[in-house]
């Protein structure tokens, strides 16, 4: 093991020379972010985060670098790695790791690499283990637990960003096998009120027209899910001129996408309909090969949850694999499939946030 | 996102300098915490908050500075 320490990469991106990049658009973000510079302001000169060695492990952004700054003014140490294998932006990966801070993180990772920037994070520059898990999804969480749990006896605990890795730390307490407190800072109102509703609701169309520079307006949208994502994403596309459809399990808030003049109907009757769909659940199997069938023209289906099975995509590929319908690669992350009938779905499935 | 990781930084700040009041489990921060993130936003976007006199606060039965709502109000 001491081999394997002497070897270890002080940080890993894709490309150092977008720093600088990085670090101006870190500057812009700034201005954006005045409760994380507010608390710059009311704690770093006290330090109270002085002793704390935390591994991050979320969407490595550039609004990320300006919570990981924040963290290290407040006299934290901190290790990074990213919650997604396509979200980092690799200019704010660089600007941080021109800070010293080790982070592990580049777009475009394959499953490997992805759980090897993770395990970079557990160990801190001077051989020291973590104390603290600031996590998104539960993958950092997940691994230090099953793979790692020697170090969990240092660990004071684990906040918790997102309604996924929320859901997998209730269930992990519910069996008994949680070994540290957490903090659910999802269900803070101030987050999944805001961040989940307000953020989706520009950046879902955002998403949609970086990947296929389509117009909104006039289209039908399919949302699958109507929580706070859901509502966020539903009203944005409204905002544009599409007529949105909803598909909800939970009676209560079907009702509430009903009050609000939305169309509630199911899967199967909004896949012949739909001209994008946009998965919101956190849930599997949202959308599956007889969906997909069933749509008619260019469809374009994308996923805004956190994992991307909410789309059956291998079953896209399978097909594609064997022949029965037709895969382009149109760009980075965005795919073309086209069945014999002739229509084709544009796939988007692992759009991040 | 700055309303999300400003509830991060105090979730970390907390676990860090009060492990005493969060045992085994899955916590949610206080709503003080909660009120107080939203408050760290209101002067970027303008925001003039009014406040509670005695009298009104008395008459509703919170305090002047809050929290202002019981636990299960949903917003």
């Amino acid at each position: 093991m001491p081999q394997v320490e002497e070897q270890k990469l002080p940080y890993k991106v894709k490309d150092m020379s977008l720093a600088e990049f990085g670090r101006k658009e870190i500057a812009l973000a700034e201005k954006e972010m005045p409760g994380l510079m507010a608390l710059r302001e009311k704690y770093g000169q006290s330090k109270p985060l002085t002793g704390a060695r935390i591994a991050g492990c979320l969407h490595m952004t550039i609004q990320t670098a300006v919570l990981i700054e924040t963290l290290t003014e407040l006299g934290a140490q901190v290790t990074w790695s990213s919650c997604n294998k396509y979200s980092t932006q690799d200019h704010a990966a660089a600007a941080i790791a021109a800070t010293g801070v080790p982070v592990y993180a580049w777009k475009g990772e394959t499953d490997a690499e992805y759980d090897w920037c993770i395990e970079q994070t557990l160990h801190f520059p001077d051989g020291q283990p973590l104390n603290l898990v600031l996590d998104d999804g539960g993958d950092l969480t997940a691994i230090l637990h099953e793979k790692y749990p020697e170090l969990l006896t240092d660990v004071r605990g684990i906040s918790e960003e997102t309604t996924t890795g929320v859901h997998r730390l209730y269930q992990m307490h519910e069996r008994g096998e949680l070994r540290v407190p957490c903090i659910n800072v999802n269900d803070s109102v101030t987050k999944s009120k805001f961040d989940n509703l307000y953020g989706c609701r520009e950046s879902l169309a955002d998403g949609i027209k970086r990947a296929t520079d389509v117009m909104v307006a006039g289209k039908v949208v399919v949302v699958a899910g109507y929580g706070d994502v859901g509502k966020g994403c539903a009203h944005s596309m409204r905002s544009y001129g599409a007529r949105v459809l909803i598909t909800e399990i939970d009676p209560i808030i079907a009702l509430q996408a009903a009050m609000e003049g939305f169309e509630v109907t199911t899967m199967e009757e909004a896949a012949p309909e739909g001209d994008i769909f946009v998965t919101t659940t956190g849930c599997r199997d949202i959308i599956t090969g007889e969906h997909l069938e069933a749509m008619h023209g260019d469809a374009i289906v994308c996923n805004i949850g956190h994992f991307d099975l909410e789309i059956d995509v291998s079953w896209l590929e399978e097909q594609a694999a064997a022949g029965k319908i037709e895969k382009l690669n149109i760009k980075e992350l965005v795919d073309q499939y086209t069945f014999p009938d002739g229509h084709s779905v544009i796939c988007s499935p692992k759009a991040a946030w | 996102m700055s309303t999300s990781f400003t509830n991060q930084v105090l979730a970390q700040m907390a676990l860090w300098n009060e492990p005493e009041k969060y045992d085994l489990g899955v916590h949610v921060l206080p709503k003080t915490l909660d009120e107080e993130v939203a408050r760290l936003h209101l002067d970027k976007l303008g925001v003039k908050l009014s406040k509670l006199t005695q009298e009104q606060a008395d008459y509703l039965g919170i305090p002047i500075e809050g929290p202002y709502k019981p636990e299960f109000y949903r917003y």
